[in-house]
């Protein structure tokens, strides 16, 4: 593998994603999302959840545990952004990084690439860019949102840093096996609306068909696995043994996928 | 330097390529052509690497096609692939000159200088979707000038041009034809007699024909004339009277051509003689071509 190909795609595929009408369209419209969300969680609203009331409520919401970690312990505006950022990241993420090599497989550009690099360059390139591309929005959003709690929240601003990171890495950990969703349904759909498409109706029905089953046949349950939301409940709890086994299921997962649409992209008709 | 064993393609039940056996030596310029659905584009795309064959195997100097010891010595121009139609033509061509080991500075420069090949180094910083048709397709042959490469392959490369534009991709292919052996696919006939030594003819998903386009449209044994008018009733006669003269057809649906067959060897003294002839008759011709046309043989060939 040529390194210096691979940086030289990485980065032309950056550029073309801001560049791009559909990156520029995905960054405008995620970045509305969040400016709105984000707007709201300054006026201070989630400090609510640390009172003895927005404790209860959101026990019932989460696990109780995991409530007293997020509102209590810790700043409760970042929290609440920290919630919200694992919930949004599946679809948006399906949806920026959705266009890897769907689109270029579908209009047949790779045919310009593949007599100078390899196949396996191109398509880590384009996941390292696409990775790139949405590591950096959310990074943003990130300091964004911890800026704001270390306005909005009591707690101590080395309190609000130290949690801010622990936020980024759940973040950016969580968001790695969606891009790598995305590198394989493009691998194998040849077309970025419909990658996108396919993406989000597995991730829909894997999660609804998994909820189902389970009432009537509790070990249904596991299908969940097939997706990673099964195991972000273990990046919100403050123990670092489970946040560290779901950053390394993050990982499996990541390499699962991208070994999956590795193995498509490798021998399929470009 | 490429070599096809018992290629074979399907696309479901349809076979495309048909056990095909083929062997392109350095050196000479070759067509590759046949009628739709021969296989042409099929065989063309498998010998690139953009479809994997059912079964055979392919080889470009030993390697399998996009083998890593050919990135950046094999250049293709693809029939129906399109640029990043938002993306300056110019940052495209810089993007593939690096991937072909240029630095930064010198991919751009190599960008400015294919495009000044194609002549299109006022539309540089213009994205393909602003672009006409041609001036995409002409981008889309720069490409496959960057660098050096050995061999370079392209698909229906004058298709979409207008005359004027044409000739010029023509002529650099032509110009540049001793520094690099050329593949080209195409319906133009006229093009790759003009571009090519050698033709490879399909029909059906095999090959009908691979031979030199001299022998094939026996350009040193054949001489096609064609009339003002149609032939006279004695111009069959007063041709196969002609010293060296095997054998004489008139063709056309309105009888304007004559096609006469003689020995290779008295090759000068049977042209003479015909324009003698022609004259004396007084036959009036408009064109007189050497052998066959290569299409009147591949029609031939693919009927």
């Amino acid at each position: 593998m040529n390194l210096q190909h691979v940086y030289v795609l990485a980065r032309y595929e950056l550029a073309k994603a801001v560049s791009s009408a559909r990156g520029v369209l995905f960054l405008v419209l995620y970045g509305v999302i969040w400016f709105w969300i984000l707007w709201k969680l300054s006026e201070g609203h989630a400090n609510m959840l640390a009172s003895p009331e927005g404790s209860a409520f959101a026990a019932w919401l989460l696990d109780p545990v995991v409530a007293k970690h997020l509102f209590h312990d810790n700043p409760p505006t970042l929290s609440a952004f920290f919630l919200l950022a694992l919930s949004l990241i599946p679809i948006f993420v399906l949806w920026g990084a959705g266009d890897q090599t769907a689109s270029d497989i579908g209009n047949k550009h790779l045919r310009f690439l593949i007599p100078r690099c390899g196949r396996f360059e191109i398509y880590l390139g384009r996941f390292i860019g696409a990775a790139i591309f949405i590591f950096a929005f959310h990074l943003v959003l990130v300091a964004a949102a911890t800026l704001i709690s270390s306005a909005a929240d009591s707690n101590g601003a080395a309190d609000v840093l130290g949690f801010g990171f622990h936020v980024a890495f759940a973040v950016l950990i969580y968001t790695l096996p969606y891009v790598a969703l995305m590198a394989l349904a493009g691998a194998l759909t040849g077309s970025a609306p419909v990658a996108v498409l396919t993406a989000i109706a597995a991730y829909a029905v894997i999660g609804i068909a998994a909820n189902l089953m389970a009432m009537n046949w509790p070990q249904a349950e596991w299908f969940g696995y097939l997706l990673p939301a099964a195991v972000k409940p273990q990046l919100l709890t403050g123990d670092s043994s489970a946040i560290f086994g779901a950053g390394l299921a993050m990982l499996v997962y990541t390499a699962v996928y991208f070994g999956a649409g590795w193995w498509v992209f490798r021998t399929r008709d470009i | 330097m490429i070599e096809a064993r018992e290629l074979c393609k399907y696309f479901g039940a349809v076979r495309a390529l048909d056990g095909i056996n083929l062997t392109i030596e350095n050196g000479r310029p070759t067509g590759l052509v046949g009628p739709n659905g021969a296989g042409k584009t099929t065989l063309f795309s498998v010998l690139c690497g953009f479809l994997n064959p059912t079964s055979g195997e392919v080889r470009i100097a030993s390697h399998p096609p996009l083998a890593t010891a050919l990135h950046g010595n094999i250049a293709i121009l693809p029939q129906d692939a399109a640029l990043a139609p938002a993306v300056p033509v110019a940052r495209q061509l810089a993007f593939m000159a690096e991937l072909q080991g240029f630095n930064r500075a010198a991919a751009a420069k190599e960008a400015a200088r294919v495009l000044e090949l194609v002549n299109l180094s006022d539309s540089a910083q213009s994205t393909p979707d602003t672009l006409s048709h041609g001036m995409t397709k002409r981008a889309a042959i720069a490409q496959a000038f960057i660098g050096t490469p050995d061999l370079v392959l392209l698909d229906e490369p004058t298709a979409g041009l207008d005359p004027n534009t044409a000739a010029p991709i023509r002529e650099l292919i032509r110009t540049t034809a001793h520094e690099r052996k050329f593949v080209i696919s195409s319906h133009n006939l006229s093009d790759i007699e003009d571009l090519c030594a050698d033709v490879v003819i399909l029909k059906k998903g095999k090959v009908s024909e691979h031979s030199a386009i001299d022998s094939l449209v026996g350009r040193t044994s054949a001489l096609t004339i064609t009339l003002e008018r149609t032939a006279p009733a004695a111009a069959e006669d007063l041709c196969t009277s002609i010293d060296g003269v095997d054998k004489v057809e008139i063709l056309g649906r309105d009888r304007s051509q004559i096609r006469v067959f003689f020995d290779a060897s008295r090759e000068t003294d049977v042209h003479v003689g015909i324009l003698q002839t022609l004259k004396n008759a007084d036959i009036a011709f408009k064109e007189m071509s050497r052998g066959e046309s290569l299409e009147s043989r591949v029609r031939e060939i693919t009927r």
